[in-house]
Formats: structure tokens, C-alpha cells, sequence
């Protein structure tokens, strides 16, 4: 049951208005993890992802989920501040900043103490509770080799 | 945990893709252990190049193939820059070489179709991608159609969109500067939505720069379809009053009819330009709609903000710009970044037989240049609302710039540093 592909004459112009490489190019430049359509992998991946599942419910007790929150919830400072805190350029890293210090930081954004750009704009978008599952995954984080 | 599950026997499969080529590939992840599942990715752009890199920073052992038919990522932010002469193409331009020494199976291809029951991918130049949950981060394709002559006139490459990075980008450059001195840089704005709201804006400010040192006898006319600016109003118009009176020229309610070589047909005027740049309307990419998944006003994907599946097909995650928006989101490539992170915890949750984060936040940063030095903010932060099962904007949270400032400049070029770096891993 394919899906039918668009207009070919658009496709070679959509994606950042390039025209896609030839097809001969295209095959070559290719290799890599391109599966048959009777995948014989099927049931053992079955069976992986069933084993796996099963290790991933053992190994992930209620502080682990906090933790993936928090995780989930710093992702969305990396943008800017680099992943996982390791930032580029004049954004200030947060890996391994300690969490009260990221607290009281995002507490004086919030208040006005501390002047800002925009940081006392995003401060306000974000719980009490969320900013310390924030800092939490922060601290935990090795800064970035200087 | 995938300590726990190394070890474990590795097992290969042989499989034909292409003309004829075999390759030899592990059928579980690249970690060495078992695989937790496998996920196709369609489009490394801000979307699904972030996919990518947090699902296998999170959990390595699902196995990621990312598709992408460029060599390279060029990014749209930063890009006017280019257009303005203050940064080449080589300074918004990465390689996807930081994904692939972290395990992400780089595949530089074409996507045919999706055979969305069959869990597989058909790519154009032969060959088949099999997944478990499948990624579409299509960006956006146009609705020339809705102008007349627009889709001749871009075929020819003598009006250029440029609204998609690349060589439309570095193609508009040199349009200005072959222009002379005294002529006419026409701009034409759709309706919203589309791609990156202040980016036309910008895009004006930029051309001003250009022409203001070089081409101070020239006109940039922004004939926008909307009743005003449509974002960072105040800011922009200050920046045209301040930096770029009688060089800027800005028209509300100007809706493009036709095209003719460069004439700009509206309404009830023909505007003749030397250089003329029109953004299309735009819709989800062509994959999302010949995969069946476009299901709002018949341009975008509506989707499950928990978790980014598409509300037409469960086990498919759409990203970014092909999205059909919640409100007050914009379509930008930090956002779309955002989705990708929603997205990747999610699946991980799926494959892991997990509860899916119940309460996801997503936020944007905007900046733009209205200088080569100057620039101006929009930012928010959206909080999921279980109620309305959507994205709201935090009240009282987010803004603007108090005014363009040069300490927002370097910022801007910093978040691009380190936004590039997160999506690809290098």
C-alpha cells in the first residue's frame, strides 16, 4: 500500500531548493541501514525490543522518571545554553552549576532583581517545581572541558 | 542500560539497496546489544537533525537512520545575513559528520513514498527503510499555484523565494548585487501562517543594509499580504524609521495577484522591480501530504502534542514547520528543535513501554537583525494544557526586546552557534 510520491517536477525543487542528486550518485552515496522489504530481522527485533522494554520497567523506579522530567525538561534550554549545559560562545554554561545557584538565578529573572535581555521573559514560563528539576539535571551535568 | 544489554549475540542480515549493492547491516543497534526498536527519520533540518541526535544521545540502543536528501544542513536563520553581504553561505552551512560518529545512519537520499501500513520507507533512487516508528520532519512546500505566473517565474530562477536556505539564498545575493544603483528590491509577504514570522522583516532590514552602504539611490519595497507587520511590529518599524528612512518602504494589505518577469501584480497596482523576491504561501512538505497525513485546512499535519504522532497515523511523528500550529507557536526552527525533543522522549517512553511525559513544555527564541549589529527578540514559553490537549503560552511569560540592542547581536549568533551544535552533534 504506498502512498502515492508528489509531483516529481516539485520534489527536485522542495527541500532548501535543491534539486536531489542523480539517481546513479544517489545509490552510491547511499550505504547504511536500508532493510529489505520481507525484513527476516522482524521477529528477533520483536523479541529485542520485548526483552528490552522488560529491562527498561526493572531499571527505571520513580526517582529515574523524575529524572527523565528533568532531563526532558533542561532539553529545552539547549538551544542556547548547549547540550546539556555545555554552551558555546557568550551563552552561560549550566553543566555542573550547582542547583541552588540556577534557582536563585532563574528566582531574581523572575523578580526583576537581576537584569536581563530575555532570560526574565522565559523565567516566568516555567514552574517553581520545573526550574529545580531543571537546576537537579544541571548540577548533575560534567561542565564542558575548557 | 545498554551496559546491561551488551553482550548479548549480534546478529547481521544482508539486505539489497540501490543498484544492486549489498550491504551488510546490523540488525540491532550499533551499541552492540539488542536493539530497542528502529526509527526512520525524514528530513535533517532543525527537526529531525534534533530527532536524531536526542534519540540516540538517549537511549543508544534504537537504531536511527536519518534521510536527508542534501549534502549538507544549511540553515535559514542567520541566512539573511548572507543575503545582506555580512556572512557568506560557508558560515550557515554544517555537516551531518557529528550524527554519524554517534551512531546515526546518515542515509543522503530522496524519499519516494512512505507505506505507512507496512511500517517502510521507499526511497526514490531504490531501496527500502523499514522502521518501527517513523519521524517526518518535512519542513514546508509551496503554493505557487495561488499566484498567477509565480510557479513559471520561480522555475526560471528569475524571482527567487530564497525561503528555503541554499543556493536560492546565495542566488538572491547575487541578484542585489548585480542590481544598479536606483532600482527596485521587491518583497512579497503571504498571508500567515508561514515559515519563521519575522523572517521577511528581517530579510528587509538586511537588504536595506546592503543597499544603504552600496546602493543608497535604491528602494526595498515590502509588500506584505497582511494587514501589518506580523511580528516584532514596533521593532522593525523603528529600525526602518531609524536605520533605513526613505529606503524602506512598507505596504500592508498587499496581496500578490500575478507575477511577470519581476512586475508584481496586486490588486490595483502593477509594482515593477529590478530584483523581485516572493515568499510563497507555504503548506507541509510534499512527504506529509503524499503520506495521507495533511489533515488540516488541507495544508498541514494536525498532531498529539504529547507525543508528536500525527492525529492520522499513530507510530508517525511530525515535526516543525509541517505542523499545524498550536496557538501562539510559531513555525521556526528553534520550535521545530523543541517538537524533536518531545518527540525523542516519547518515542523512547514507547519503545521502552514507559508512560509518556504527560506534562511536555516547548519554548522559542527568535532573534533578528535589523542591523548587522542590532537585533531584536520575540520570545515564549508554551506549557501542555491538558484540557484543551494543546500548547498555551504561559501568561505573563515571554516578550519582546525593549529596543534592538548590539549585546543581543552576539547572543544571536551564539544561539545559532550552539543550536547547530545541538541538532548535529558537532
Amino acid at each position: 500500500m504506498w502512498a502515492a510520491a508528489g509531483n516529481s517536477a516539485r520534489h527536485c525543487r522542495s527541500y532548501y531548493g535543491q534539486a536531489p542528486a542523480a539517481p546513479g550518485r544517489g545509490s552510491r552515496t547511499m550505504p547504511s541501514r536500508v532493510f529489505c522489504e520481507k525484513d527476516p530481522m522482524r521477529h528477533t527485533l520483536l523479541t529485542c525490543t520485548l526483552t528490552a522494554a522488560a529491562l527498561a520497567a526493572l531499571a527505571l523506579p520513580a526517582a529515574a522518571q523524575q529524572s527523565t522530567l528533568g532531563r526532558n525538561l533542561a532539553a529545552t534550554c539547549a538551544n542556547c545554553h548547549g547540550t546539556n549545559g555545555a554552551a558555546r560562545g557568550e551563552m552561560k554554561p549550566l553543566a555542573g552549576v550547582s542547583a541552588a545557584k540556577i534557582v536563585a538565578a532563574m528566582n531574581d529573572f523572575r523578580s526583576g532583581n537581576m537584569p536581563a535581555t530575555i532570560m526574565h521573559q522565559i523565567a516566568k514560563g516555567y514552574t517553581e517545581a520545573q526550574v529545580e528539576q531543571i537546576a537537579a539535571y544541571f548540577a548533575a551535568q560534567k561542565p564542558a572541558a575548557k | 542500560m545498554t551496559t546491561q544489554l551488551r553482550g548479548l549475540s549480534r546478529r547481521r542480515i544482508l539486505v539489497g539497496a540501490g543498484a544492486g549493492a549489498t550491504l551488510a547491516l546490523s540488525g540491532c543497534a550499533t551499541t552492540g546489544g539488542p536493539s530497542l526498536g528502529r526509527v526512520a527519520i525524514v528530513g535533517g533540518g532543525f527537526g529531525g537533525a534534533t530527532a536524531a541526535r536526542y534519540l540516540k544521545m538517549w537511549a543508544p540502543a534504537i537504531d536511527v537512520t536519518l534521510i536527508e536528501r542534501n549534502a549538507s544542513f544549511v540553515s535559514c536563520p542567520i541566512s539573511n545575513l548572507v543575503i545582506g553581504g555580512h556572512k557568506r553561505i560557508e558560515d550557515v552551512t554544517r555537516g551531518y559528520a557529528g550524527l554519524q560518529a554517534m551512531g546515526v545512519n546518515v542515509v543522503r537520499a530522496e524519499v519516494g513514498a512512505v507505506d505507512v501500513a507496512g511500517k517502510k520507507l521507499r526511497l526514490a533512487g531504490g531501496g527500502e527503510v523499514a522502521y518501527d516508528r517513523l519521524v517526518l520532519s518535512p519542513g514546508i512546500d509551496f503554493m505557487p499555484e495561488q499566484v498567477g505566473g509565480l510557479q513559471a517565474a520561480l522555475d526560471s530562477g528569475r524571482v527567487l523565494h530564497a525561503w528555503k536556505a541554499g543556493p536560492q539564498t546565495t542566488a538572491l545575493r547575487a541578484q542585489l548585487e548585480a542590481m544598479r544603483d536606483g532600482g527596485v528590491y521587491a518583497l512579497a509577504i503571504p498571508l500567515a501562517p508561514y515559515r519563521c514570522p519575522p523572517g521577511p522583516y528581517e530579510r528587509a532590514c538586511m537588504v536595506a543594509s546592503y543597499l544603504k552602504q552600496h546602493k543608497p539611490r535604491s528602494k526595498a519595497l515590502v509588500l506584505d499580504a497582511n494587514p501589518d507587520i506580523t511580528s516584532k511590529a514596533g521593532l522593525f518599524r523603528k529600525a526602518w524609521a531609524d536605520h533605513y528612512a526613505g529606503l524602506v518602504e512598507y505596504r500592508a494589505n498587499s496581496v500578490l495577484k500575478e507575477v511577470s518577469g519581476t512586475t508584481a501584480r496586486l490588486e490595483f497596482e502593477d509594482v515593477k522591480a529590478d530584483v523581485l523576491n516572493v515568499v510563497p504561501a507555504q503548506r507541509a512538505g510534499d512527504i506529509a501530504r503524499s503520506a495521507g497525513l495533511v489533515n488540516m485546512n488541507n495544508r498541514w499535519v494536525g498532531v498529539n502534542w504529547l507525543t508528536m504522532e500525527s492525529t492520522a497515523a499513530a507510530g508517525i511523528h511530525v515535526l516543525g514547520d509541517a505542523t499545524f500550529s498550536a496557538p501562539a507557536m510559531p513555525k521556526s526552527g528553534h520550535m521545530a528543535n523543541q517538537h524533536a525533543k518531545v518527540a525523542a522522549a516519547a518515542i523512547i517512553a514507547q519503545l521502552t513501554g514507559q508512560p509518556v511525559n504527560a506534562t511536555p513544555v516547548v519554548m522559542n527564541t527568535c532573534y533578528s537583525f535589523v542591523t548587522v549589529r542590532d537585533v531584536v527578540h520575540v520570545a515564549s514559553v508554551h506549557q501542555y494544557d491538558a484540557a484543551g490537549k494543546t500548547f498555551k503560552t504561559v501568561p505573563g511569560s515571554g516578550g519582546l526586546s525593549a529596543a534592538a540592542n548590539q549585546i543581543e547581536g552576539r547572543y544571536a549568533l551564539s544561539w545559532a552557534e550552539n543550536i547547530w551544535a545541538d541538532m548535529l552533534a558537532g
